[in-house]
């Protein structure tokens, strides 16, 4: 019995093992893959050859690349951005309820819970320029005389595209910033009471700084989401008009499922995979700072 | 002892069972297909396939021995495709081989299949490529659709060569056959025309324009913001039909003598600029850039538009005051039947570039989903897809297709059935229209050049571009895809 007797150190390798086989078999392996076929010519129809960075070489001169990457960053800047600025007011007023918090908590999740496709043609329905509801309603109001043409205008699809993302992210990021601001000590809020310091002087003071870390968890999670998501827009816009909405994902996705070029996708996945690990890097540098 | 024998004799059997099973598989994988079932017998294929009832060839239950059921990816809901159903239901009675399907929905369809060609998954027997003319080069090209045998030289003769085409491949054999297809016709509501003074149903795309801009002016007066003169779909694939109506309209074609497709051509450059100024000058929505085939026709069946270049399918559906209520009522939204019974909406052939073109010029593109076989499935089951396949072109499953769905006849002699067209609503604009249509093969890396097209036309509509500039830009783009 004696010679069985391991390390904790050991031991936490052991049980790790399992799991450790699995990532890299799902995980490492595939990414191998992918890493090996961005640097081939592979379109189905010509035999597979080797061309080194030519894919990458390629993308970065392609003006469709160009101009996905900016609607990319605009599409997920946006999306953060509004996400954030509607959970965290969200989720400061959700701490504050007295009766019926549960039942509203569990309301609010309810976006979380539908597809990010559906979410695009729910939004589809809403903004459809000939019998959309939004127009309708805008209408019937007074405020527009003509209906507004949303998702065929370059400037508002994007917008549109942005909205209809963020509906199904604010739920999440507003349950994780309201789990950060129950978390928060009781006696900080009287002893700053005490003290005589207003509402906002506690919100930004206590309640704020001190959820910062799952704040930044979830803009960390909100980010890397919506920089590579494309259910929504795909369902919504389809990346039109005129490529407004055109991020780098449906690129991808287009190169794999119309273009067929395996490569240039493959190519396409490593860079957005390196821009992913790169914004994950400067929300896990302030994590840690924090 | 005792154990080592038992050992051996199960080993033995597991060798034979074996070596048998694997003996079965190579007679099929040698003979295959072509080898068991005799395409020219009872009948020779083009008889089979054209008489009014469908005949299965020689050999075909052997062949098929144990398959239950074969399964196919549908492109959207059967609920909409009845003739479809029905053709099923017809197939299953003839074979007892159930068909069996998944409803997937046409913006997803092509990466579904792509998806299981590549992973070389056999268990989907058979699929529908929507956008037939520009996919299909791209399956062929890649080697994942199975031949199709019963092509024979009479067979191809039998059909139309544009389409036949289409599906054959560089080695000359044919891979693919019609799930469903429609070409195009102008759409019109007759009281808008009345209540908008125009004499006369348009004929020519110049007659188009201006009775498309009286009808709107005079709708956006008298009844709201919300009516157009016309619609069209500008945010997918079909933008590419209208643009191809107007060249084709023209006497002009697309492709041209080296294989390429050129837009910026004489005709080109006109028909672009039509459908540009279309949208510039207030006759249809800039709404069209956010709509797909589905939505423009939606928006017609709504009522909301005096014309459109509609497909051929939706006769049929216009004609249903279930799904079409508001074309059952004319313009001021008072319950009308119109002339002939079926709602206030008539149609007419595609119309022709101006008046000093030949007739033979309203013609439009014909728009085809194509059935393919995947190479991938085993052998029996490819059988049974092939039987489905062949089944689904015959002039029985075209009469369907014709009568209960609206949809076109691969076989032109459907039309000449008398029994058959009598049960055709609109025959003569639809016989007309059939005969006009214009099929072009369209090379593999089509689709990309599609894409380009629809984002200059955006950028055209909405200024960005001048409709010249956008075009030009588009094309030098294409050639360096083909060149």
């Amino acid at each position: 019995m004696k010679n069985l007797q391991i390390k904790n150190s050991q031991f936490g390798l052991i049980v790790s093992l399992p799991g450790l086989i699995l990532l890299l078999l799902w995980v490492g392996l595939p990414l191998m893959l992918l890493i090996f076929v961005s640097f081939t010519r592979y379109d189905v129809i010509n035999p597979v050859k080797f061309v080194g960075l030519q894919n990458y070489i390629y993308l970065f001169k392609d003006r469709i690349f160009k101009l996905a990457l900016t609607r990319t960053l605009i599409f997920f800047a946006g999306s953060t951005l509004v996400t954030f600025l509607f959970s965290v007011p969200a989720a400061w007023f959700l701490s504050r309820i007295r009766y019926g918090g549960t039942l509203i908590r569990t309301l609010i999740m309810f976006p979380w819970a539908v597809p990010l496709i559906v979410s695009g043609f729910i939004w589809g329905w809403i903004f459809n320029a000939s019998y959309g509801v939004l127009n309708h309603i805008l209408t019937t109001l007074g405020i527009i005389k003509e209906n507004i043409n949303i998702l065929g205008k370059s400037y508002l699809a994007i917008i549109a595209v942005i909205i209809a993302d963020s509906w199904t992210r604010i739920p999440f990021m507003t349950i994780l910033t309201l789990a950060g601001f129950t978390s928060i000590s009781k006696s900080l809020y009287e002893a700053a009471s005490i003290d005589g310091a207003d509402i906002f002087y506690t919100t930004w003071h206590i309640t704020l700084k001190l959820s910062k870390g799952p704040i930044l968890t979830g803009l960390l999670i909100t980010s890397i989401f919506s920089f590579r998501t494309i259910d929504a827009i795909f369902s919504l816009t389809k990346g039109g008009p005129a490529k407004a909405t055109y991020v780098l994902g449906m690129l991808d996705l287009d190169y794999i499922y119309s273009y067929l070029r395996f490569g240039l996708a493959g190519a396409l996945s490593i860079i957005m995979l390196v821009l992913c690990m790169l914004i994950a890097g400067i929300y896990v540098f302030f994590l840690l700072k924090e | 002892m005792k154990k080592i024998l038992i050992l051996s004799i199960v080993l033995l059997l597991s060798v034979v069972t074996t070596a048998v099973a694997g003996g079965q598989k190579e007679k099929i994988e040698k003979e295959g297909v072509l080898g068991l079932i005799n395409w020219d017998a009872p009948k020779t294929a083009l008889e089979r396939l054209t008489g009014d009832e469908y005949i299965l060839p020689e050999g075909w239950d052997k062949t098929t021995e144990g398959v239950e059921k074969i399964f196919y990816f549908n492109s959207g809901a059967m609920r909409h495709d009845p003739a479809t159903a029905k053709n099923i239901e017809v197939f299953e009675n003839l074979t007892g081989i159930k068909v069996d399907y998944a409803e997937v929905g046409s913006d997803i369809l092509f990466q579904k299949t792509i998806n299981v060609f590549v992973s070389r998954d056999g268990s989907v027997h058979g699929m529908s490529l929507t956008d037939g003319p520009n996919e299909l080069k791209e399956v062929i090209g890649a080697g994942w659709a199975e031949p199709m045998p019963f092509w024979t030289p009479e067979v191809r003769k039998a059909y139309p060569a544009g389409l036949v085409s289409a599906m054959t491949g560089a080695d000359g054999k044919v891979y693919a056959t019609v799930d469903t297809m429609r070409s195009y016709l102008l759409f019109y509501r007759p009281s808008w025309l009345k209540a908008a003074d125009i004499e006369k149903v348009p004929t020519t795309w110049q007659e188009v324009r201006e009775a498309a801009k009286k009808a709107g002016d005079w709708a956006r007066k008298n009844l709201g913001p919300d009516y157009y003169g016309i619609v069209f779909p500008a945010k997918a694939y079909n933008l590419l039909h209208m643009i191809q109506a107007g060249v084709y309209s023209q006497g002009g074609r697309i492709i041209q003598a080296d294989g390429i497709p050129v837009y910026n051509t004489e005709e080109g450059k006109k028909s672009w600029d039509y459908w540009v100024n279309l949208v510039k000058d207030g006759i249809a929505p800039e709404a069209v850039l956010g709509w797909t085939w589905n939505d423009y026709q939606e928006v017609f069946a709504r009522g909301k538009s005096a014309f459109m270049l509609g497909f051929t399918t939706y006769v049929n559906r216009s004609a249903d005051q279930e799904l079409s209520p508001a074309l059952h009522k004319d313009v001021f939204g008072n319950p009308d039947k119109g002339a002939k019974g079926l709602g206030d909406w008539a149609v007419v052939a595609p119309p022709k570039w101006n008046a000093n073109m030949p007739d033979d010029y309203r013609a439009a593109f014909i728009d085809f989903d194509a059935f393919v076989v995947n190479k991938f499935a085993d052998e029996k089951h490819k059988a049974a897809a092939l039987l489905f396949a062949e089944f689904r072109m015959s002039k029985q499953a075209m009469a369907n297709e014709l009568i209960i769905e609206g949809n076109e006849s691969f076989y032109p002699g459907a039309y000449e059935d008398p029994d058959v067209a009598s049960k055709i609503l609109y025959p003569e604009p639809r016989a007309q229209s059939a005969r006009t249509t214009v099929m072009e093969a369209f090379p593999p890396g089509t689709v990309r050049a599609m894409d380009i097209l629809i984002e200059y036309f955006a950028r055209a509509v909405t200024g960005e571009l001048s409709s010249q500039e956008a075009l030009n830009k588009a094309q030098e783009e294409i050639d360096m895809i083909f060149k």
